[in-house]
């Protein structure tokens, strides 16, 4: 019994009573929410793999055993999102929006809570709690009304992999007897020879919901509403921890390894695996697809998340060393630059008091501290070496080829390239080009912001140029699923199946060339600096045509001509189906509704036809 | 000791990068003059250009404006060091392809923040002009490049090349022919030569990147293009022609392709951008797509 376990989940539940209390006074609740953020990161250090705890609730007379095991995969996912927590926790004491302490600390409850729970109930309710403390707290964002919507629409899609989720227990629960999830998962994986319809209809009844939740195509409508109108601060805890507890759920069911029970397989996978990971390379090219046109910057970065969700779904779906490694690597490698891009985001918004592209521009001289974290953050999200988001992009392309899977590979590689196109037109519009004069007075973050960006800066460069401090506990985790997990030869390698990449060189190497080139720029003839108006207009006065920063900015359809090419595939749109769905369901509903309203022979015809059916089914059964 | 060898390795290939990119670009520019029936400028007239350029004061916007020029140059210098030429491989064990093609992104990504904190539209429309038209040739040649690592079972450049040895029969451009014809027309668009030369076209968007550069910062436009092109086709001789034994017939089968690109650039008109993305995923990418079917079937 190792109470420290359930202590994870407790500390958060008072600390979130607490600031309950204190909310009315906004930087009381910023403090309780750090420092439980703190003590629980404290507690997670304590935390060690092997601990469990387990309770017999007594419910109804029903016994309820609820159990808490702490595994390789739970310590990993614990550690990033608490530490993750705690930064943004930290950056949001000079945070101004309308985001609740309170809500973010039931969600870490439930964080701790779906990490390390054992049983399916317990996995249920955290589910549950993380679901509507984060629906709750996406409301109260710039735009009311916006975020209203947009917080129902989620609430909706929650609702709907709840219930998905619900009938998926209790169908296992008839065939085991058991809440346990290990206990199922073996069952589960020893019928999977005899029954494989049943196991893939149970086990889609648990993928639907984690899809829903980590925004997987088709279920990513929500993504960008929520990200774009959740408050600025909660939509980097939106987008690099909670869209980690789908893949986290998918990790642990995809054990069910159908390799060697003679499934038919499709391109040396089998063919549910197959489909999986076609799935998540959709995911990747619509969300890049769909990033491009977007004028909103959250929007666009949603969008950016669900793509890279699509990478993750893509590796693990293999099922292979080299696949998870891929994908829970690039899971945190996403939560880091992803969550040091949201935190920028909110610096900017907090200091412009607008989330457009094209009302922003040139704040680079303004804001150089946050410039350069958001520089960096591309340049990882853009896979570029010697930053973090490279080795697992890498890893990813790796264990593609490794399938022998050339054109998922060269979809992944588009998504990637076209990551690269709406990642600078991002940072194009917002920090570079034309600054307009409303602009002329935006200071830099406080500095509490500044330590926040400087952290996030190195974490990205330190994770980079060292992953072997993140691919030694992944390891682990592969060993623990049962497959070999990758050689790491040292803290500097990512270490591949074709090839292998050391970090700490590239560094070196750009260390030295950059180290030269700017010998080359001071010896050279001096420059002098002049001002964004001192620009080429082709020989045309500015003032004679009324240019103004704001027209010389070049922000709005930036990308055109990829609309001509991508025109096809605009028609289709996943939103209408729900849309489509939810009408359908609203005339079918009336319809029903019909027979009890309109006419009351109907609705006793109806009810006798009924009766009937009850009594011929009571008699024959 | 690996910082010693870098810094040789920076230095020695460093200047022959610049100086066999710089030495390209004067003969390009004689023989598409001949071509176009001119006299043309003299062979080395792209050096005499650097020395004007740096030693010319000029304007700047900025520190982004300074950085991002020097990335643009030194990113892409740092990638070089990685490519396999002839007897000269300094990293062998850390030389795989899309480790390079990556690290060149960053070369890309400097210039475009350093020439787009100008605040001069032309040269953002310029980028984005660009990275549409990376968009279209990446896609094939990603095709390409996949359909290699399968083949050759490595993505290392220097396995790949070790793979071809033993003859002209053994390169892959012999072994896998639609895939040398899809990177072949993907290299075209890299090199931003016509007709995929929309990012520079200088008579709509006044030179677009270039726009604002002046003096030293037009030196190092010039600088990243002669390390572009050198780095460009030097990972196509690595991939398709086998590589080579020392570094002068490196650099010749590095000249055949750039010739071959010249050539097509002083004939052809400008494709539309989508339509240039658009050929891109038609033809190279068909190429790319049958290779690849071949390859793994």
């Amino acid at each position: 019994m190792n109470y420290n376990v359930i202590w994870l989940v407790f500390t958060p539940l008072i600390g979130s009573a607490i600031a309950a209390i204190l909310y009315k006074v906004k930087f009381l609740d910023r403090i309780v929410t750090f420092s439980t953020f703190v003590i629980t990161l404290f507690l997670v250090f304590s935390t060690h793999v092997g601990q469990s705890y387990s309770l017999n609730l007594n419910f109804m007379n029903k016994v309820l055993p609820l159990s808490w095991n702490v595994t390789h995969l739970s310590i990993f996912m614990l550690y990033i999102s608490v530490i993750f927590g705690t930064i943004l926790t930290f950056y949001s004491l000079i945070d101004k929006s309308k985001m609740k302490g309170f809500l973010l600390l039931l969600i870490l409850a439930a964080n701790n809570w779906i990490f390390t729970t054992n049983d399916m109930i317990g996995f249920f309710f955290a589910w549950e709690l993380m679901g509507w403390a984060s629906v709750v707290s996406v409301l109260g964002g710039r735009d009311e009304k916006a975020s209203r919507h947009a917080a129902l629409y989620y609430a909706l899609m929650s609702i709907a992999g709840s219930y998905s989720m619900f009938f998926g227990i209790f169908t296992l629960w008839r065939l085991t007897g058991s809440f346990a999830i290990s206990t199922n998962v073996a069952y589960l994986s020893s019928i999977v020879g005899v029954h494989p319809w049943w196991v893939i209809g149970i086990v889609s009844l648990f993928f639907v919901t984690f899809m829903i939740k980590a925004g997987i195509f088709p279920f990513h409508t929500w993504v960008p509403m929520a990200y774009a109108w959740a408050p600025d601060t909660f939509t980097p805890f939106l987008s690099a921890v909670m869209s980690k507890y789908g893949i986290y759920g998918m990790l642990l069911f995809l054990p069910i390894s159908l390799m060697e029970k003679g499934v038919p397989t499709a391109f040396g996978l089998p063919w549910v695996n197959y489909i999986f990971m076609w799935i998540g390379v959709i995911t990747a090219v619509v969300g890049t697809v769909l990033a491009f046109f977007q004028d909103d910057v959250k929007k666009l970065f949603a969008y950016s998340s669900f793509s890279n969700l699509g990478y993750i779904v893509a590796a693990i779906a293999l099922f292979t060393p080299v696949g998870v490694t891929a994908g829970i690597y690039h899971a945190f490698n996403h939560l880091l630059f992803k969550g040091a891009l949201f935190i920028t985001l909110a610096a900017v918004i907090s200091r412009t008091g607008t989330s457009k592209m094209s009302e922003m521009g040139g704040l680079w001289r303004k804001m150089p501290v946050t410039f350069f974290t958001f520089f960096v953050g591309i340049a990882s999200a853009a896979g570029i070496p010697p930053f973090n988001g490279f080795g697992s992009k890498w890893l990813v392309y790796q264990a593609m080829i490794k399938q022998h899977l050339p054109f998922a590979t060269v979809m992944l590689f588009l998504a990637s390239t076209g990551a690269f196109m709406y990642l600078f037109k991002a940072f194009h519009s917002v920090f570079l080009g034309q600054r307009s004069h409303r602009y002329d007075n935006v200071k830099e973050v406080p500095v509490i912001g500044q330590i926040v960006e400087y952290f996030l800066m190195f974490a990205m460069i330190f994770f980079g140029l060292q992953p072997g401090y993140i691919l030694r506990p992944i390891g682990a985790i592969v060993s623990s699923m049962g497959l070999k997990p990758l050689h790491v030869m040292s803290n500097g390698y990512v270490t591949g199946m074709f090839s292998n990449v050391y970090m700490p060189i590239i560094g070196w190497s750009l260390a030295v060339s950059f180290t030269f080139g700017f010998i080359l720029f001071f010896i050279s003839a001096k420059h002098k600096y002049v001002s964004q108006e001192d620009n080429y207009t082709a020989g045309q006065l500015p003032e004679e045509w009324n240019l103004t920063p704001e027209t010389y900015q070049f922000s709005w359809k930036f990308y055109e001509p990829v609309e001509s090419v991508f025109a096809p595939f605009f028609k289709v749109k996943v939103d209408g189906f729900f849309r489509g769905l939810a009408d359908w369901t609203v005339a079918t509903s009336s319809a029903i509704k019909e027979i009890f309203v309109s006419n009351a022979q109907m609705y006793a015809f109806f009810a006798v036809v009924g009766l009937i059916i009850f009594v011929i089914a009571g008699w024959a059964a | 000791m690996i910082f010693l060898k870098l810094l040789e390795g920076i230095v020695g290939i460093g200047a022959l990068s610049i100086a066999v990119g710089l030495l390209f670009m004067g003969i390009g520019r004689k023989i598409t003059a001949r071509i176009h029936r001119r006299y043309g400028p003299p062979v080395l007239q792209n050096f005499i250009d650097i020395f004007k350029l740096f030693s010319k004061s000029s304007i700047s916007h900025g520190f982004a404006f300074d950085l991002g020029l020097v990335a643009g140059v030194s990113a892409l210098i740092a990638a070089v060091v990685f490519l396999p030429m002839g007897q000269i491989n300094l990293f062998p064990h850390n030389s795989s392809l899309i480790m390079i093609l990556y690290l060149m992104t960053m070369a890309y990504l400097g210039m475009a923040m350093g020439v787009s904190s100008s605040g001069n539209p032309n040269a953002t429309i310029g980028i984005a002009r660009a990275l549409t038209m990376m968009m279209g040739y990446e896609v094939p040649f990603a095709a390409v490049i996949f359909s290699v690592y399968i083949f050759a079972k490595t993505g290392s450049l220097t396995n790949i090349v070790a793979a071809q040895g033993g003859g002209f029969l053994n390169w892959n451009m012999v072994r896998l022919p639609f895939g040398f014809l899809a990177a072949e027309i993907a290299l075209q668009g890299m090199l931003g030569e016509k007709p995929f030369d929309m990012a520079i076209a200088p008579a709509e968007i006044a030179s677009g990147p270039m726009v604002e550069l002046g003096g030293k910062y037009l030196g190092f436009g010039m600088l990243q293009h002669a390390v572009g092109i050198y780095l460009e086709t030097g990972i196509m001789v690595d991939l398709f022609l086998g590589g080579a034994s020392n570094i002068w017939i490196f650099v010749v089968k590095q000249f055949e392709l750039f010739f071959i690109a010249l050539l097509i650039n002083a004939i052809l008109p400008r494709f539309k951008i989508e339509d240039g993305v658009k050929f891109m995923w038609k033809v190279p990418l068909l190429l790319g797509v049958i290779q690849a079917l071949i390859v793994v079937l």
